[in-house]
Order: C-alpha cells, then sequence, then structure tokens
C-alpha cells in the first residue's frame, strides 16, 4: 500500500499544483479586475461585462460557426472515407496514408501553407478561376479557415470511424448476405446501428476538440477582419495578454470550461451506455 | 451481383478516392514547388508547378536571417523532456493504480481522469501567474513544467499494466526484489508497447505545441519551432516561398516519426481521441 502511494503521488501532486489548483485560481481571479499590478475585488462583475460585451457574444458566436461549419462536412466526409477504405483492396493502405497525411503535418506549418493556398492570387482561385478574397473578408474568412480544418481533420476522424468499423463482427454481413440483403440494406440495417455509439462518441470529440481551435485562427486572420474569427480561445488570449485584463480573461475561461464540461458530460453519457 | 456491375463499383470507388487524394494532395505538392521558387513566381496565375530555377537558398537564407536552428534545438528539447517525464511519470502512476490498494482508489483515479477535462485554454491565466510567481517566464523550465504530466497517459498506462499478470511481481518480491527494481525491471520492459505509442504521441502532441510556449516564452532564443516560424511569419509575411519552406522543415521531424512507425502512429493519434 505504502508502495502504490509512492508510485501514484507524483503524478497526483503533479496534478494538484498544475490542473486543479489552477482551475480554482481561474474562478478566484475571475472574480477580480487584475492587470499584473493592481488587484481589486469585482465579484460578478467580470461576467456581467463579458456576457453583455458584443465582442465576446460574437466571440461565442463564431466559435460556433466554426465547430458546426467543419464538424457536418468532416463527419460526413470521414465517414464516407471510412467505408470506402474498409474493405481489403489494391492501394487501400495507400490511400489511407494520404487521407490522414495532414496530421502528420505541423499545425503551424499547415496554417502558413493554406494562408498562401487562399491568397487571392493564390493557386485556389488560380484553380477555380474566381477570385476571393479569402482571408480578408467577413463573409469568407471563417470558410476559408473551415476549408483548412475539413482538410485536415477529415483523415483523423476517418481512423476513427474505422476502428469502430473493425468493430463489427463480419459474421453479421455474412448472414444478412446469405439472406439476399444488398449493400445498402447492409448498410442501413448493420452498419449504423451498431456504429451509432462510435458516431456519437466522435461527434462529441470533435466538437470538444473544435471548440478550443487557436492556431490557424492565429496564424491565417489573427482573429480578423472585424473579428470575424476571434474564437474563444483568441478571446481569452488577447484579453490576458495583449490587455492584462486577467480577471476578464479568467471568466471568460470559466465559460468555455462550463460549455466543455456539458460536452464532456454528454460523452461520459455516450461511454456509459456503450 | 454480376461481375460487370462489379467492377463498375470498383471503377467508381476508385475515382472518388483519387479526386479525394488529390484534394488532400494539392496543396501540399503545391506547397513543395513553392518553396523552390522565387517570390513572384508564388502567386502566379496560371499556376507553375515547376519552378523555373531551383531556389536552394528559400531553405538557407532564414537560418541566416533569424535563429532557425536555435528553434528546432528548443523544440527537441522541450518536446524531448516532456515526453519521458510523461512516460516516466505516467507508468509510475498508472503502475501504482493497477496493482496496489490505496485506500480511496477509485476516487483518486477518477480526480486524474477530471483533469482531461480542464484543458490548457481554460488555465491557461493562473498558469501564467503561478510560472511568473516562480520566475520561470521565458525558461526552459517554464516551458516545460506545466506539461510534464498528463492524464491521458496515466490512464493508457493504468489500462495496460493491468493486463500484466501478477505473478511476474510476485515471483520478483519471492526473489527478495526491491519495489523499485520490479518497477524499472519488469514494469516497464513488459509495457514496451504501450510506452512507445505514449511517447509517440506525447512527443507529436508537444512539437506542436502553440499556446503555451506563446504565453510563456517572449524571447527569441528560447521560442520552439512552431513559435518561432509563427514571428518569422509576422516579420517577412510576404517573403512566401521562404515561409513554405520553414513550415516543411518544420513537418519533417514528424514525418520522419510516420515513415518509420506508420502503423503505430496512427493507432496512438487515434487513441489520443479518447484524451479529450
Amino acid at each position: 500500500m505504502i508502495w502504490g502511494i509512492f508510485f501514484i503521488s507524483p503524478a497526483l501532486i503533479f496534478f494538484v499544483v498544475f490542473n486543479s489548483f489552477p482551475m480554482f485560481n481561474a474562478f478566484y481571479t475571475s472574480l477580480f479586475a487584475y492587470d499584473l499590478i493592481t488587484k481589486e475585488f469585482i465579484s460578478i462583475k467580470n461576467y456581467i461585462d463579458i456576457l453583455t460585451s458584443k465582442l465576446f457574444l460574437k466571440s461565442l458566436l463564431v466559435t460556433g460557426y466554426f465547430v458546426f461549419g467543419a464538424a457536418v462536412a468532416t463527419w460526413i466526409l470521414a465517414f464516407f472515407l471510412a467505408h470506402l477504405l474498409r474493405e481489403k483492396f489494391p492501394f487501400r493502405d495507400l490511400f489511407r496514408a494520404i487521407y490522414f497525411f495532414p496530421n502528420v503535418m505541423s499545425l503551424i506549418a499547415i496554417s502558413i501553407i493554406w494562408k498562401v493556398v487562399l491568397q487571392p492570387y493564390g493557386p485556389l482561385n488560380a484553380f477555380f478561376g474566381i477570385k476571393v478574397n479569402w482571408l480578408t473578408d467577413t463573409r469568407f474568412a471563417m470558410l476559408g479557415i473551415i476549408i483548412l480544418g475539413v482538410w485536415r481533420g477529415t483523415g483523423y476522424y476517418m481512423v476513427m470511424y474505422l476502428a469502430g468499423l473493425q468493430s463489427i463482427p463480419q459474421e453479421y454481413y455474412e448472414a444478412a448476405r446469405i439472406d439476399g440483403a444488398n449493400r445498402w440494406r447492409l448498410f442501413r440495417h448493420i452498419t449504423i446501428p451498431l456504429m451509432k455509439p462510435v458516431i456519437l462518441f466522435i461527434v462529441v470529440i470533435f466538437v470538444i476538440i473544435a471548440i478550443k481551435a487557436f492556431e490557424p485562427m492565429y496564424i491565417m486572420t489573427g482573429g480578423g477582419p472585424n473579428n470575424a474569427t476571434k474564437v474563444l480561445t483568441y478571446m481569452i488570449y488577447d484579453t490576458g495578454f495583449k490587455y492584462l485584463k486577467m480577471g476578464k480573461a479568467s471568466a471568460m475561461s470559466i465559460v468555455m470550461f462550463v460549455i466543455l464540461l456539458f460536452f464532456a458530460l454528454i460523452q461520459i453519457k455516450i461511454f456509459k451506455s456503450d | 451481383m454480376n461481375i460487370k456491375s462489379k467492377y463498375m463499383l470498383s471503377g467508381a470507388r476508385y475515382l472518388i478516392l483519387i479526386i479525394g487524394a488529390i484534394v488532400i494532395l494539392f496543396p501540399i505538392i503545391w506547397a513543395i514547388s513553392s518553396s523552390f521558387k522565387s517570390n513572384i513566381e508564388v502567386l502566379k496565375i496560371p499556376v507553375q508547378w515547376i519552378p523555373k530555377e531551383m531556389k536552394w537558398e528559400n531553405y538557407t537564407t532564414p537560418f541566416k536571417e533569424r535563429p532557425i536552428a536555435r528553434y528546432f534545438l528548443n523544440s527537441i528539447v522541450a518536446a524531448g523532456f516532456v515526453t519521458i517525464s510523461n512516460l516516466f511519470f505516467s507508468s509510475m502512476a498508472g503502475y501504482g493504480f493497477s496493482k496496489f490498494n490505496i485506500p480511496g482508489k477509485k476516487w483518486l483515479f477518477l480526480f486524474v481522469l477530471s483533469t482531461l477535462m480542464v484543458p490548457i485554454q481554460v488555465i491557461i491565466v493562473p498558469l501564467y501567474l503561478i510560472i511568473n510567481n516562480l520566475g520561470w517566464i521565458n525558461s526552459y523550465q517554464g516551458l516545460i513544467v506545466p506539461l510534464m504530466v498528463n492524464g491521458f497517459g496515466v490512464f493508457l498506462m493504468r489500462q495496460f499494466i493491468m493486463g500484466i499478470p501478477d505473478e511476474y511481481m510476485d515471483a520478483a518480491r519471492i526473489d527478495g526484489s526491491s519495489e523499485i527494481a520490479i518497477f524499472f525491471r519488469i514494469v516497464l520492459p513488459l509495457s514496451r508497447q504501450a510506452l512507445a505509442a505514449l511517447g509517440i504521441f506525447s512527443f507529436v502532441a508537444n512539437w506542436d505545441e502553440f499556446l503555451w510556449p506563446l504565453v510563456v516564452i517572449n524571447s527569441d532564443k528560447l521560442s520552439t519551432l512552431p513559435l518561432g516560424i509563427a514571428k518569422f511569419q509576422g516579420t517577412y509575411s510576404s517573403q512566401y516561398n521562404q515561409l513554405l519552406a520553414m513550415s516543411l522543415l518544420a513537418t519533417l521531424p514528424l514525418l520522419i516519426v510516420f515513415v518509420f512507425i506508420q502503423r503505430r502512429f496512427i493507432e496512438s493519434l487515434s487513441l489520443s481521441g479518447l484524451k479529450q
């Protein structure tokens, strides 16, 4: 028993110091006006301020736009690809590797590449013969970043779907085939019902990851134009480390935590029912 | 299904897959090609896939103007340290949680899992304040220490070590081995597989870590590679050819990991989905 405590304590002490304590401290700090020099208790004023600030509410909206915009396309494409790449056929593994490849690249590198690709005279516009100011037009900036998100995310979630598909016993399909079921019916009546928990799980994971997105916005648009891509993490970063409003930034963190907690609880519920 | 429709089906499958692959590869191949172009050539319409003249200096000039080599070193040190400490402390805790009776074990483990619900974005301000109080802003300690252990690692190692039969440890105890020797000579070697997966995951995740270095480091000398490149981008924002060259270089270490251990790489990343 003593040895057990010996083995777990370093990690536990670490988590208390660098995770739990900061969590409580974030809440504590959120009740102050604090700029690293003067500190004044103002109770819930930070919360009132941010929840009535147009900029913060816009940031919530912008985050939602990014998450759901990227999510829907990614889920569908990833699921579809996982299906096409499920059975063995020549070059299957090569295709899997290609689709996964963007996840092997550094996110900062990818953001820079896409930033150049999306320039008005960049290759994307050239390819389609259009002239869209992807990153400087408020209507298109977030769309440009969503394209990056889908481009990168599809391969990642494809792998997760593939892992889920592997868990369906082949016998189910064989039995149904003997009964004369066609491809669509196999998909509709075996794959979909058995994959339901996996699909839900992936949906929630995607949301939790996407809510925290920051790097592409930082590199590609700097949160602009006109805050059209200033997502939640970006707001926290700006408020805390650009304007040094530590209390306000902490209040934003707490709001973010509540949102993440909501989705984490859904995730736990799916895990338990599975 | 007759043979003809089967062929059509696989033809359609290949067609879709090839179009998809082109979409994925298009920006990457374009970036590789453009990293060798002159800057005017990068944004030329129609797209020039083959540079008129190979500009190798795009890969060397930034090294002269910026401490890029230093960024590389910093990233290797930071990601390397975090990975090693994560492997060490996670396997220790995983061993403790899976093989010992500890009062309140279930609750302590739930506590470990609960840390996964608190990502760095949420605690970035207090973490900064702590590191500031310790005087660790702009230091390797500041960069490394707050990321040294993570709940996912403890979870993964616990799951894995649970599968190691108790007989191994009991036999060693009867032979008079100390508990620490058992951990190093039996538990760690038997956990190689899990350690490899966690090691890869941890290195890749930390190589790409951006928000924390951005907050805690403001000297050029201590910048990690992603941070350094982001700054490079700020200063040389229209040197697209060099920017692309540096971005591709930043990916190189991850690519090497990928090529050597492709299978395990994908496994460990799909595991990381659980991390959230």
